[in-house]
């Protein structure tokens, strides 16, 4: 619910998730795992405020009630801290491109699925 | 589950790939400006997700990867963060477009039930068959990020500066004389020399005529 909805701000103004973090500060990979729900959004109002100014809120607007109800809901919701495998399977990639230009081999693509893991947890 | 060793890349010449990329840049308004807004592009006109993750780069060698589900694009964190890395990161991410446009059908075809399965299968893909799945998707990207008539008038423009400066003997076809034009070029593209020197051959603007 808040992950979705500030996604959905950012991509109202086409506001580039590099883009966004470099400007703030954030981390990306942080940011991106709120927008995708395996972080909760945080509890503090002080923190909640600067982002809603960050994206561009107006205080008061539709917007700004929505953001702020979303994240105390979501705020005492526990992530889901394991990936399902077989959603990890559907997300497992088919080609890829290392720099080197070599295919992976198996020690590596062990290596990927670890970081697959990583993406998606808390 | 098809055999891996019997895999094939799809049939996919350099006109069919210009095509499909030049389509798609003139489809977005991200497409039509220089440099292209690739990550816009795919964050908002494909609607995949940008995933940055710690380490892809320095653990695996690996810049970006379209995932099986054709949702998001993993992304490695260093490259999303660092202004220097910001063209190798357009290029990745304009790559992994790629795979996504000419290999959808590759990808809704394969149905791993384990991680296993999955590594197995694409050990057995034969080298050449992943090489020329990969060339496709570079090609792909390059098309993408360096449209053909801007490239041909910032390469007229390169020229005539040089040979204004006094270097129209050096250029005959000189490779020193490729790089200093494609450095010259590659900022308005937003992409790298070695790319720009890559397009002016493909597109046959180099050596020179």
């Amino acid at each position: 619910m808040f992950g979705e909805f500030i996604k959905q701000i950012r991509e109202r103004q086409r506001l580039g998730l590099r883009e966004f973090c470099l400007e703030n500060g954030y981390d990306p990979s942080n940011w991106s795992k709120i927008e995708r729900e395996v972080l909760p959004p945080p509890r503090d109002e002080e923190t909640l405020r600067t982002w809603a100014k960050q994206l561009g809120l107006k205080p008061d607007s539709d917007d700004w009630l929505k953001f702020f109800d979303y994240a105390a809901v979501d705020s005492g919701r526990i992530p889901d801290y394991v990936l399902q495998d077989e959603k990890l399977v559907a997300q497992l990639p088919v080609f890829f491109r290392t720099i080197s230009g070599q295919k992976p081999s198996r020690e590596d693509l062990e290596k990927l699925v670890e970081l697959i893991k990583s993406a998606n947890r808390p | 589950m098809n055999d891996p060793r019997k895999f094939k890349a799809p049939y996919n010449p350099k006109e069919r790939i210009w095509q499909e990329a030049d389509r798609l840049r003139a489809a977005h308004p991200a497409g039509r400006e220089l440099p292209v807004k690739v990550l816009d592009l795919a964050e908002f006109d494909l609607h995949l997700d940008l995933v940055p993750v710690n380490g892809l780069c320095e653990q695996l060698d690996i810049d970006a990867l379209l995932m099986g589900d054709l949702k998001s694009i993993l992304v490695d964190k260093r490259a999303v963060m660092s202004p220097r890395m910001e063209y190798r990161l357009r290029f990745s991410v304009a790559h992994e477009i790629g795979h996504l446009i000419l290999h959808r059908d590759i990808y809704a075809g394969l149905k791993h039930a384990t991680a296993a399965e999955w590594f197995d299968y694409i050990s057995a893909i034969p080298e050449v068959e992943y090489g020329w799945v990969e060339w496709q998707a570079y090609e792909f990207a390059g098309r993408l990020l360096v449209p053909p008539e801007p490239l041909r008038e910032a390469f007229q423009a390169a020229i005539q500066s040089a040979q204004a400066a006094g270097y129209s003997d050096w250029l005959a076809a000189d490779e020193a004389a490729l790089d200093y034009i494609a450095t010259r070029i590659a900022p308005r593209f937003g992409v790298s020399s070695e790319v720009i020197a890559k397009r002016l051959r493909v597109e046959k603007l180099w050596p020179p005529a």
